[in-house]
């Protein structure tokens, strides 16, 4: 069981679909940085819902799935039009649905998207987008 | 001719039973969840998820100045499969808090995540509500 594969194999792919965008949004990671960037940019969160599942033996322990959450938050300014919200969401949802590659090590396989959620009230000077789905991932 | 032992309609009360009560399960369940990762100032936002039959129950708890106790507030009548149900929250800003991770007033409850973390996981935790009664029917 490796958290740290998993967490690059996703972090990976969601950096590299931001940063392929014209120009380049920035992509905040678990525990890397107290302050935001400027805008717009994007939240990545990834966590653990479960990691075994039990069996069915007398004597069973438990099999290894790790299943987790993934949020992308995407903030952009605001007063400003959904465009650059939704076009940060359709890059997110792309993250997900292309997060699976069977020829890896470590496979990372996205569930049912949430989302992308506007959030536009408020008195903050930014809006928001969030979406998120589960994942299952196993290392070999 | 009807089988000898064949207790159909009986089964189907059974079944009928753990139903309701597997619904009640998920979402008492669901109710108290997000009120104990809902993100903690006063503790109104974590009091104010509501369970509703047919229509989303509007209801929030008064305004709070001071840090207070996270209360639940119980479904008073019977939960059962025959209507739609909702869990609401009605505070202006619980949408803001619930999806995003830099929301202000964000201490004592889980992480950024929390919300989505159990947004995600509802249908695992239907199946589990539904399969504890589910399994006692003999």
């Amino acid at each position: 069981m490796s958290f740290a594969s998993v967490r690059s194999v996703i972090e990976t792919k969601v950096s590299s679909i931001y940063q392929a965008m014209s120009p380049p949004v920035e992509v905040v990671f678990d525990n890397v940085q107290e302050s935001p960037p400027d805008l717009p940019y994007v939240i990545c969160l990834i966590s653990y819902t479960t990691t075994t599942e039990s069996v069915i033996c007398p004597d069973g322990g438990a099999l290894e799935r790790l299943l987790g959450n993934l949020q992308l938050t995407c903030y952009a300014p605001r007063g400003r039009g959904m465009k650059q919200l939704e076009e940060l969401g359709a890059e997110g949802m792309k993250a997900m649905n292309t997060m699976f590659d069977n020829t890896a090590s470590t496979q990372v396989k996205c569930g049912q998207i949430n989302g992308p959620t506007p959030v536009l009230g408020g008195t903050e000077p930014y809006a928001l987008a969030t979406l998120s789905c589960s994942f299952s991932a196993s290392v070999a | 001719m009807a089988k000898k032992g064949f207790r159909g309609p009986e089964l189907v009360k059974e079944i009928d039973e753990a139903l309701d009560k597997g619904l009640a399960l998920f979402l008492t369940r669901t109710q108290s969840k997000l009120a104990a990762s809902s993100p903690v100032d006063t503790g109104r936002l974590a009091s104010s998820w509501m369970i509703g039959r047919g229509v989303p129950n509007r209801d929030a708890p008064p305004k709070r100045e001071t840090p207070g106790p996270v209360t639940i507030d119980k479904y008073g009548g019977q939960i059962t499969m025959d209507s739609d149900w909702f869990i609401s929250n009605n505070l202006p800003y619980a949408q803001r808090a619930a999806f995003d991770p830099g929301y202000v007033g964000r201490v004592g409850g889980g992480a950024g995540d929390w919300f989505t973390r159990i947004e995600n996981n509802l249908a695992k935790d239907a199946d589990k509500a539904f399969d504890f009664y589910l399994r006692k029917v003999k």
